[in-house]
């Protein structure tokens, strides 16, 4: 199990290699990355702010929720700071013995880390408008994913 | 008694700081946020966000102790 919050780039090559088992059959991993648009406006970059010692508790908490419901090995790491369009925002990796767990697990986890997690995002628009961002209800989440 | 408030995102921009100490009387964590909120102008109500006490969450009802750090935090927005 991995949590970390960082303000360094996100190497998912690299992480992928922290996961590696000969034990494992299957991995699947997620990346959130930085869009250059939300809502009909040209974003140029975002801010994320986080709650380091609570995000640890709880990121570890949803970690092995994801461990406990789908036997699989599992890890997330949160960049905070500014980024650019296109940088990794979020990497969440999973292995397990087979592929279905893996997929299961990686959405219960980005799931519950949108919903969750004590991280915000500020948005930075072209025309120099900034905007913490105050839902992240999508409705891409799988409420299922929300009741542990 | 005196208590360590802890401010992130657009709470931490419009108090222009993050984090101070506080001497309060009252231990409702309603109380404080309500001083908080007309002192820095936040604009959500006690009920939209979430508490951490301690750096735990904790219920809207818990009572403050002395020494208690206290954060109220927006709706997250990770990912």
């Amino acid at each position: 199990m991995l949590f970390r919050i960082t303000e360094k780039i996100i190497e998912p090559e690299k992480l992928r290699q922290t996961m590696l088992s000969s034990r494992a059959g299957a991995y699947c991993s997620y990346e959130g990355w930085v869009r250059d648009h939300n809502e009909g406006k040209d974003v140029n970059s975002l801010h994320y702010s986080a709650y380091e010692e609570l995000a640890q508790t709880i990121g570890c908490k949803i970690l092995d929720e994801a461990e406990s419901k789908f036997q699989v090995e599992s890890a997330i790491v949160h960049r905070v700071g500014d980024l650019s369009v296109a940088d990794i925002a979020v990497w969440v990796g999973v292995t397990a013995h087979h592929r279905g767990d893996t997929f299961l697990a990686c959405r219960y986890i980005i799931d519950n880390i949108k919903h969750r997690l004590p991280v915000w995002k500020k948005e930075v628009y072209s025309n120099g408008d900034e905007c913490w961002i105050e839902s992240n209800h999508c409705g891409c989440s799988d409420p299922k994913n929300l009741q542990f | 008694m005196k208590i360590k408030i802890l401010y992130f995102a657009q709470l931490a921009e419009l108090a222009e700081k993050s984090e101070e100490t506080k001497h309060v009387f009252d231990s409702s964590l309603c109380a404080l946020y309500a001083d908080l909120k007309k002192t820095y102008n936040f604009h959500q109500e006690f009920t939209q966000l979430q508490v951490a006490v301690n750096h735990q969450l904790s219920a809207h009802n818990t009572e403050l102790r002395d020494g208690d750090s206290v954060a109220f935090l927006p709706p997250m927005t990770g990912g």
